[in-house]
Parts: C-alpha cells; structure tokens; sequence
C-alpha cells in the first residue's frame, strides 16, 4: 500500500516537473512538424486555394519530376556526414588525447581550440568563403589557383574542411570529458602487467572511452544531417552541394512552394530519423541504458 | 564526476599525441625508459603544436583582417601581418545604427534562454532519471527526436505560429524578443535534457533517502540538494544554449521583420554584407566583437565544464 502511493506522489512529481519542457516542446517542435506533414498533402496552386493531393507532393519528390534534386541531395548530405563525421572523429580524439596531457597553459589551450566551435556558423562560413576566394590567403598559402567554388570537388573538400574545422574541437571536448573518467590506476596495472603503450590505449582507453565517442558521433550525426548554413553560405548548393536542409529552405521559402517544401521537410526528417535508428543500433551501445540502471 | 585527474603528473597522464600511445612516464617503468622515450614526446609536442596551428590560423586571419586598414584588404594583400593596423573597422561596427541597443537584445535573448532551458532541462531530466511512470523511455526517444528536426525548414511554420501567439500575447510574438527566447529554449532543451541526465542519475539514491529522513520533501530535495549538485552539467548546458542562441542569424532574420528596436547583433554585421562589394574589415571586426561574450561567458563556466561533460558522456 505504502509502495503505492509512492509510485502515485513520484507520478505527480514527475509530470509537474516535466510539464515546462512538454508545453514548449509542444509548441515550438511538434506543432509546427504537424502543421508542416498537413500543409505536404496540399498543393501549391498560384491565385487559389490550395487543394488535397495526397501523397502527390511526396511522389514528386521521390520518384517524379524533382527525383533527381532530391536523391542528389540525399547524396550530397550522406556524402557530408559520412566524411566529416569520420574526419572530425578522428581528429577530435587526437585532440583530445593531446589535451588530456599534463602541461603548462592547458587550460588555455583548451579554450582557444574550442574557439572555432564558439564562432556563428554563418560567419565561419562567410570567413572560409572569403579565404576561399581564388584571390584568397588559401591559395596563397598553398601557392595554387584553384576556384573553390568554382566546380564540384573543390566546392565539396571545402565544405567538409569548414564543417572539420568548426566541429572536430566539440567532438574533442567530448571526448576529453570521457578520458578524464578513466582511473588513472589502470594504466599503471596495465603497464605492470607488461602491457606495451599502443596495447594499454588499444585495451584501456578505447574500450572506457567508447561511451564518450558514441554520444559524439551521435549528436556529429544528427547535426551534420541537417547541414544548413555552410553549404548555403560556401557554395549556394551549386556544382552539386546541394544538402537536403538548403533544398528544403530553398523551396519552401525561396520558392514559396509550402505544400512540396513540407512533403521534403517531412523527408528530411524521417531520413534524419532512419539513419540515427540505424546508428545506434549499429553502434551496438544501448544509449537509453544509463536511464533504467539509475532508476535503480 | 570531479575532475580529479586533472593535475595528475605526467607519469599517469595516459595519453600522448599524434601516436597515440600512452607513454611510459617514469613512475610505471622507473629504470631505462624515461630517456629513450624523450623523442616520441618531442613528436607529440610538435604534431600538438601543428594541430593548434591550423585551428588558430583562420582565427589569427579573422583578427588580423579587421585590424588591417581599408586599402590594404582591397589589394588583396597576403602578408601575415599588417605594418599599419588600424581600429577603423571596429569603429564602423561599433557606430552602426542601435549597435548598443542590438548588443542588449542579445544579451537578453541569451540570458533568458540560458536560464529558462536549463531549468526546464533539469527538471525534465530529474523527472525522466529519477521518477518510474509508463512514458519514460517514450518521451526520452522522443526528446532525442525533437535534436533531428530540421530546424530551417520548420521557419515557415514557425513564423505563422509566432504571428498567431503574437495575436494573444504581443510580448511572446513576432517583432518581439519573447518570439526568440521562446523558439530558441525550446530547440535548447533536448540537448540539454540528454546531457543532465547522466548527471542526475549519478547522485546516489542513499542521498535522497538520508534527505527525506531528515524530513525533505521531493520538491526541497530537488531544489536544495540536487540542483547544486549537477552544478557543473547545469554549467556546460548552459554553453550549449548560450552560443547557440548568442550566434543566430536564421531566427532573428526572420521572426523581427520591422521592428527594428528588436533587432539583435548578428543584424548588425549582416548590414556589412552589400550587394555589390562586401566590407570585410567590417564583417571580420563585427565577428571579433561577437566573439568576445562568447569568450567571456566561456571563461567563467569552462572549470565546469570538461566535469560537466565527463557526466553527460558517461551517461
């Protein structure tokens, strides 16, 4: 009996506690999702009200006159995240392991490598399109004259070095926050056992950081998917740069097509979906175990 | 989730550099080893070095191009260093129009942002680790759901939502600083949520039951006891939501269409941009001067924050 009112009294709690974040959640995310997938079974007719269609605007996108643009963007924003992720990973987990030494100053090196993290996208973006430029300090500094913007690959390695350079000090922070919760006695018993260095990183810190990398590489995954600001600022989504985010805005806003624009968006978002279920099931580590183990 | 590794010597710190071996300090192996290990530190020292280079350099470029006077960024100079630096751009940026009035509303916009989300994330987050109902692991999926919104294409949406809640209540609609403060804690939250809720859940249950006997209730639990002990979470989430929101163009472009009393910073830089020739000393001295809350701000939390994180990770 006791036990009962517990669980009825933690009940209320928990809802009075969760009820701020469910209102504006409520609001701000679902609400306008819902009006977005209503609006995408609309079309966009000139000088009359819009009328239903089904599933029409999403056939278009699929398998009907826009296929091409909207599998190219899927690929573009596959191709972006893949690449980047990997990079900003990897790069990310050197940093890390870097800052994790004992120095002088770390404190502040630690702030300036994170200062590229802290800047506005949209002005990083506006900063590598200006280096970028083919009169810029990048071809100078590489004594080359290549027109970045100028065709597909270029434009593509430009994209990912900005989104690389913007993003591998998060990961790196991550990272970090987990290596710092490795015992340091570990190591010692790995070393007295013999273990060589790479053995000791390849046994002790890999396995105890893991947990660290995948919630970066999750929420890397989850963003990189929604790629917006660089692309539309570097390239304008030409010479094939073209993410689903800047399709999105370019037809919904640009074009003002709302019922086509939220047949994509909903797209966008059940891809966006797809690939996190298919990550974290590929990452093999349950994220959600934390929870049911703390609700002892 | 203290930093206690922090001032670990270099005979436990287990990592090095780019080689990615944890060295043999002197402490594991005491006899031969600290010598012959020597040149693979140098290499680490280097390759850090090189990697603190390339991440620097734009940055050094930024600050340098809105040092360099006018002429010399129109002749497209390369030098990596200017004889004449001069502070004309910081001064075109500084008397743009409302530049001090724009500097508010973002300090505003942020402040409140900060503080509301975080509140709001705490307490969700105790809600979702500490309390057992039916919807938990729902709503925490769905929490992770709402970080894979595409947040640009929902902006037309938005906008019609801000306008109808704008018709109720002025304060919290289009035009208004509420519309920000509103769009932008909601889109902090659940990242937010997520990285709390290691936090929360690594405050032992022994302590609620030592609470509650000396006769907390829940509430005052939470309140006095828990809130100050996921302190350095709370910290770090509060960077998170705090640049984000301090560097957003997209949502002030479009929610503050004609008021331009209401207007926040990025605007501000965004009137260097001209149809036919940027000013880049402009655009670069405005980012500078934007940067620098962000430093600030970072500076004051970022002792917490690499512990902070250390609980979100460890989840």
């Amino acid at each position: 009996m006791i036990g009962d009112t517990e669980r009825r009294d933690e009940r209320r709690l928990a809802t009075l506690l969760l009820i701020p974040t469910l209102i504006a959640l409520s609001l701000v995310v679902v609400y306008p999702i819902l009006s977005a997938i209503a609006r995408s079974f609309f079309d966009d007719p000139i000088g009359r009200s819009p009328t239903f269609v089904g599933f029409d605007n999403y056939a278009q996108a699929l398998f009907g006159y826009d296929r091409e643009d909207f599998w190219a963007a899927v690929g573009n924003t596959l191709f972006f995240t893949v690449v980047s992720v990997a990079i900003e990973t990897l790069l990310g987990l050197l940093m890390a392991l870097v800052m994790h030494r004992a120095f002088r100053g770390r404190g502040i090196v630690r702030a300036s490598v994170l200062l590229p993290w802290a800047l506005p996208t949209a002005v990083s973006a506006v900063m590598w399109g200006w280096m970028l430029q083919p009169d810029g300090v990048v071809n100078a500094v590489l004594g080359t004259e290549i027109v970045w913007g100028g065709s597909e690959w270029p434009a593509k390695w430009s994209i990912i070095f900005a989104e690389v350079w913007k993003t591998a000090p998060f990961v790196a922070l991550l990272i970090l926050a987990g290596l710092q919760t490795i015992p340091p006695h570990l190591y010692e018993a790995a070393a007295l056992d013999g273990a060589s260095a790479w053995r000791r990183f390849t046994s002790v810190t890999l396995p105890l950081v893991k947990p660290a990398i995948v919630v970066a590489v999750l929420f890397r995954v989850l963003d990189a998917l929604r790629m917006y600001d660089l692309p539309q600022i570097l390239t304008g989504g030409a010479n094939n740069t073209e993410t689903l985010s800047t399709l999105v805005v370019r037809t919904a806003t640009g074009e003002l097509k709302q019922g086509y624009g939220g047949a994509l968006s909903t797209l966008t978002f059940l891809f966006v979906f797809l690939c996190a279920f298919l990550l974290i099931r590929l990452l093999g580590t349950n994220v959600f175990a934390g929870v049911k183990e703390a609700a002892r | 989730m203290s930093v206690r590794h922090d001032e670990s010597g270099p005979a436990v710190a287990p990592a090095t550099g780019a080689a990615a071996r944890p060295p043999a300090g002197a402490s594991d192996r005491p006899a031969a080893a600290p010598r012959r290990r020597r040149p693979r530190r140098w290499l680490a020292d280097v390759c850090a070095l090189l990697v603190a280079v390339v991440v620097a350099f734009p940055l050094y470029w930024m600050v340098l191009s809105a040092l360099r006077p006018r002429a010399e960024l129109e002749a497209g100079d390369a030098t990596p260093f200017t004889l004449s630096p001069s502070l004309d751009s910081f001064e075109r940026v500084v008397l743009v129009d409302g530049f001090g009035r724009y500097l508010v509303n973002s300090l505003l916009v942020a402040g409140a942002v900060v503080v509301l989300s975080t509140l709001c994330a705490f307490l969700a987050a105790v809600a979702l680790t500490r309390y057992r109902f039916r919807t938990r692991s729902t709503l925490l999926v769905m929490v992770l759901v709402a970080q894979m919104v595409p947040i640009e294409a929902l902006t037309i949406p938005l906008f019609f939502l801000l306008r109808n809640i704008g018709g109720a209540v002025p304060a919290l609609g289009l035009n208004h600083l509420g519309s920000l403060i509103i769009v932008h804690m909601a889109f902090s939250i659940p990242f937010a949520i997520w990285m709390l809720r290691g936090f929360v859940a690594a405050v032992p249950q022994s302590v609620e039951e030592a609470a509650k006997l000396d006769g907390a209730s829940s509430f005052t639990f939470v309140r006095r006891i828990l809130f100050p002990l996921v302190a350095p979470g709370v910290a770090a989430c509060s960077i998170f939501s705090f640049i984000t929101t301090w560097n957003d163009f997209l949502f002030a472009k479009t929610f503050i269409i004609s008021a331009q009393e209401n207007q926040t910073l990025p605007i501000a830089i965004l009137t260097f941009f001209k149809p036919d020739e940027n000013d880049w000393g402009g655009i670069m001295a405005g980012s500078v001067l934007m940067t620098i809350p962000v430093l600030i701000f970072f500076v004051i939390v970022q002792r917490h924050l690499i512990s902070g994180l250390g609980g979100a990770v460890k989840g």
